[in-house]
């Protein structure tokens, strides 16, 4: 464990680090292995299906999982903190993109001429080729599984809160392994990792095999199943003998990773000759058991394979009599309804429809070269791509000294210049959606959305009316002032309308009714209210004659 | 590991199938992987020997080093093997010894803690706890040392300097003021003759010497056989007292045999309580001295619980039938009630010399002790460890 404690004694929890666990080089070799050997199975799969010279995909993957591992396991340092943002792990992606691209050229396709820029230039798309996005998905996969299972094996080492509680004894003394809660037990990422490396395994074999068989039927009699293929190349051989043997013995890492957790929280002190021998001893168990595995006949030849090889023919044979009655009960079920479709089976046969030609699309006319889109695609691509691995360089402290001098000003100018763009474009906005809100029309407006007033609740309904009667007013040359109640409004309107001096009254006091009173306006009333409304409607209409609008309200 | 076991399975039909002779190899290796891993886990423990060092008899208050020596009589190591000791609370130091250590192939290794006896008793060391395991995760095995291991931690000795015991046994050791048991070994000086004396009396050197006949004195001297009866009937305790008046007694008995066996006497010991080792309810130590026989009682003493058993005014005529003629009988009670004092008259009656020794609290001992003055025994009240030390003699 690492020394944690400060200049005054005192025990800093939030930079404990399991350091026994995590400088250890044997178990992210291990991981390494396994993760750069997963893709060995996918790999025979592509030799299999292409033509493609992927003789460097295997050491890549392995580069790649180192990679993975080693960035995986600084992130886990506490001084690491600031660098554990999506960007590093981007601008990892993309170096590793670029390594590949580098690779194709260099071991595959040899590097690209000018006719291949220049068609880069033209189509950008161009370049992710297959090879490229084929080797780079398993690139990927290798990385992805050599972080996740790093991340994994960190997750196993003694964690700072377990540390402190151990550490304090606030808690009384008796030590539990609850005392520090964990969202996800030892023994259940072990389990977890587990499963994934065994079914992944067996995938991965099954996969690699496959590529290289086909099926056949052996014996006379036909009883024997059997499945010839060809021996694998021996570098998948390799890759998938490392991933399972790295698979056991980082099996055995998570157990001792589950014990030494239990042991630490329940305060069991271990002697330190169990932890010295435990890698050795794994390692030297299985190379045992491989050894013997060696030595020991092999499957194919044996009686036990025979066996099973028959066992299975039988199973055929019983599956293909069992689907040879389906079918036969099938076709007798549906034999009656061939008379069904008898008349429709004579009939003539449908004209075929004209053919309609296509006519070929129009050019579209343009003054630009047609290299420019690339250009500028291929520039940002760049800008991108150099940022990124200026980040990654960064992070792992290879831009030190001048060059780190530098990158640090070009960030803060760039800093500078991202936070100017930043505050105009917020400016803009602000003083945009100022604009609109200004703009918005009111409901009764005439440029306003149409109101539904069927819909509407009956106070609102009522409100409406005197509203709308209040504007027809105004159109008519009496606004109402800000100054004046309704019921001195209403005064006024029945000075200019003595006609209808029972009908503003009502109105009136039907929208002070709605617009004040707490009690709940029945339906019948706004319909009372809207007859109201249609008359005082109409006597305002009396002088103007606009009979058609109130119509078509209406 | 079912997962694992179906996985081992689906390999096998793909090699079968596939007639690929690397798949059958990867079967190998995982199968023999698991099967070695489960083999191995099952021999380990059969194949260890455990045991443990220590002196198992300890004075109260005294540490006691323990050392548990674990041998690996296999040829294959033990890749890691977890002890957790357990320790009765009145023996721990602090944490118990949990330890995981691992074991080369015929290695042996030892663990060591200490305890600290700080209540008398018999105490179980153990049973330690064995876990082992594969490397893997694919086999655990637990077990526990088979053999018991003891732990005897005497009960506490106060020292006494002159207790107030009579007996009425002649020619022993103990000086006594009845000048009827005059020793002849104990010349305590010169007199005249008179007439009557015997002549085997007279000091015929220091009657030449002085020309007058001179006669030796005697000191008078008793034999004080003694033999501790103590109560431990449970129901005869008091329902609050009963553990401190218990283990109180129990530290009377060891106080007063270890005087006596100082004192040279051959003391004896009797009680209805639980033996654990024995099992017996009902127990008599013939009297006997000598350090061996004291160690002897004080491991009975160390041993002797409280239990449930006959009562003690039953049972103390029957254990007290066969001693001799003026043997001292302390008979150690909690209360000392009538049918104990019924008992101990019939004891002065048939020639013994019965001391009742009371130890739990009684507001009215004056009365009890009369009545025992007038039934023939003394009776003292001791009820802690000033009582006990001020039984001395007074004349």
């Amino acid at each position: 464990m690492e020394d944690t404690t400060d200049q005054a004694g005192n025990t800093r929890y939030q930079d404990f680090l399991d350091d026994s666990w995590v400088r250890s080089l044997f178990r992210p070799l291990l991981i390494s292995l396994l993760s750069a050997s997963v893709v060995a199975g996918p790999l025979a799969g592509l030799r299999a299906l292409t033509s493609w010279r992927l003789g460097y995909v295997l050491p890549l993957a392995l580069l790649v999982a180192v990679e993975g591992v080693y960035s995986t396991l600084q992130r886990g340092r506490p001084q690491w903190r600031d660098r554990r943002g999506l960007m590093l792990r981007l601008a990892e992606l993309v170096t590793i993109l670029l390594i590949l691209r580098l690779a194709i050229w260099t071991f595959s396709t040899g590097l690209p001429g000018t006719d291949q820029v220049a068609l880069w230039l033209v189509h950008p798309e161009a370049i992710l080729d297959a090879q490229f996005l084929a080797v780079g998905v398993l690139l990927i996969l290798a990385w992805g599984l050599a972080i996740g299972i790093t991340a994994d094996f960190l997750e196993l080492a003694i964690q700072p809160d377990e540390f402190a509680a151990y550490e304090t004894h606030s808690w009384d003394e008796s030590r539990s392994h609850q005392r520090a809660s964990r969202a996800k037990s030892r023994l259940e990422t072990v389990a977890q990792f587990t499963w994934r490396w065994g079914w992944g395994g067996g995938l991965l074999v099954a996969c690699a095999a496959l590529s290289r068989t086909s099926f056949a039927l052996e014996g006379s009699s036909g009883l024997k199943f059997a499945i010839t293929g060809a021996n694998l190349p021996p570098d998948i051989v390799v890759a998938l003998l490392c991933y399972f043997i790295s698979g056991l013995i980082l099996l055995s890492e998570g157990r001792l990773a589950v014990l030494r957790g239990r042991w630490y929280n329940q305060g069991i002190s271990v002697m330190p000759g169990v932890l010295k021998r435990w890698h050795l001893s794994s390692v030297l168990i299985i190379l045992l058991v491989a050894l013997v595995a060696a030595l020991l006949p092999l499957g194919r030849t044996g009686p036990l394979a025979t066996a099973l090889e028959y066992v299975l023919g039988l199973m055929v044979r019983v599956g293909q009599v069992v689907m040879a009655f389906v079918f036969f009960l099938f076709t007798a079920l549906l034999w009656p309804l061939r008379f069904l479709f008898r008349s429709s089976d004579q009939q003539q046969p449908a004209q075929a429809l004209p053919r309609f030609e296509m006519p070929p699309p129009q050019q579209a006319v343009t003054h630009l070269p047609p290299w420019l889109g690339g250009a500028i695609y291929w520039t940002l691509i760049l800008a991108v791509l150099a940022y990124l691995l200026l980040s990654y360089l960064n992070a792992h402290g290879l831009l030190a000294g001048l060059r780190g001098g530098r990158w640090l000003r070009l960030r803060f100018w760039w800093s500078a210049r991202w936070a100017r763009v930043s505050a105009s474009a917020r400016k803009a906005t602000e003083g945009l959606r100022k604009r609109l809100r200004l703009r918005r029309p009111s409901p009764l407006a005439p440029g306003g959305p149409p109101i539904h007033v069927g819909s509407l609740p009956p106070a609102a309904k009522i409100r409406y009316f005197y509203l709308s009667t209040l504007q027809r007013a105004a159109q008519r040359g009496l606004a109402r002032p800000p100054y004046k109640t309704p019921l001195e409004f209403g005064q006024d309107l029945t000075g200019q309308w003595p006609d209808a001096e029972v009908d503003f009254k009502e109105l009136t006091e039907a929208f002070l009714a709605a617009r004040y009173d707490r009690r709940t306006i029945p339906a019948d009333r706004a319909r009372a209210v809207q007859r109201v409304w249609r008359r005082a409607l109409r006597s305002l209409r009396r002088n103007t004659g606009d009979k058609g609008e109130d119509q078509a309200r209406d | 590991m079912n997962d694992m076991t179906l996985l081992f399975v689906i390999l096998l039909v793909i090699a079968i199938l596939l007639r690929l002779d690397f798949v059958f190899y990867l079967v190998y290796v995982g199968v023999g992987t698991y099967a070695l891993a489960r083999w191995w886990t099952a021999r380990n423990l059969p194949h260890l020997n455990v045991r443990r060092i220590y002196t198992d008899h300890a004075f109260l208050g005294q540490t006691v080093p323990v050392s548990i020596e674990i041998e690996n009589a296999s040829w294959w190591p033990i890749p890691w093997l977890r002890i957790d000791e357990t320790l009765s609370s009145n023996l721990s130091t602090g944490s118990p010894l949990r330890q995981v250590l691992s074991l080369r192939p015929r290695e042996k290794t030892s663990l060591h803690y200490e305890i600290v006896g700080r209540q008398r008793g018999f105490y179980d060391l153990g049973p330690a706890l064995l876990t082992t395991g594969d490397l893997f995760g694919f086999a655990e095995a637990q077990g526990r040392v088979a053999r018991p291991d003891h732990l005897t931690v005497y009960p506490r000795v106060i020292p006494l300097a002159k207790v107030d015991l009579k007996s009425r046994s002649p020619y022993g050791t103990v000086k006594s003021q009845e000048r009827i048991f005059a020793d002849p070994a104990r010349v305590s000086g010169k007199r005249d003759y008179q007439p009557g004396d015997p002549l085997h009396d007279i000091d015929w050197k220091s009657s030449a010497h002085g020309a007058r006949l001179q006669v030796k004195k005697y000191d008078p001297a008793v034999s004080l056989t003694t033999v501790i009866f103590l109560d431990l009937n449970k129901p005869e305790y008091g329902t609050q007292l009963s553990y401190q008046a218990s283990e109180w007694g129990i530290e009377i008995a060891a106080s007063l045999a270890n005087y006596l066996i100082t004192q040279r006497q051959s003391v004896g010991l009797a009680s209805n309580g639980s033996d654990p080792l024995t099992g017996a309810q009902q127990w008599v130590i013939p009297a006997r001295g000598g350090r061996v026989h004291l160690m002897k009682l004080l491991e009975w003493l160390a041993r002797v619980q409280l239990a449930d058993t006959s009562p003690f005014s039953e049972w103390l005529p029957r254990a007290a039938m066969d001693l001799a003629w003026g043997t001292t009988v302390i008979v150690i009670h909690p209360s000392g009630d009538d049918a104990t004092c019924r008992t101990l008259h019939g004891l002065v009656r048939a020639g013994l010399n019965p001391i009742l020794i009371v130890t739990e609290p009684q507001y009215q001992f004056g009365v009890l002790r009369e009545r025992a003055r007038r039934l023939g025994f003394p009776a003292h009240l001791m009820t802690d460890e000033r009582d006990l030390k001020r039984w001395k003699v007074t004349r």
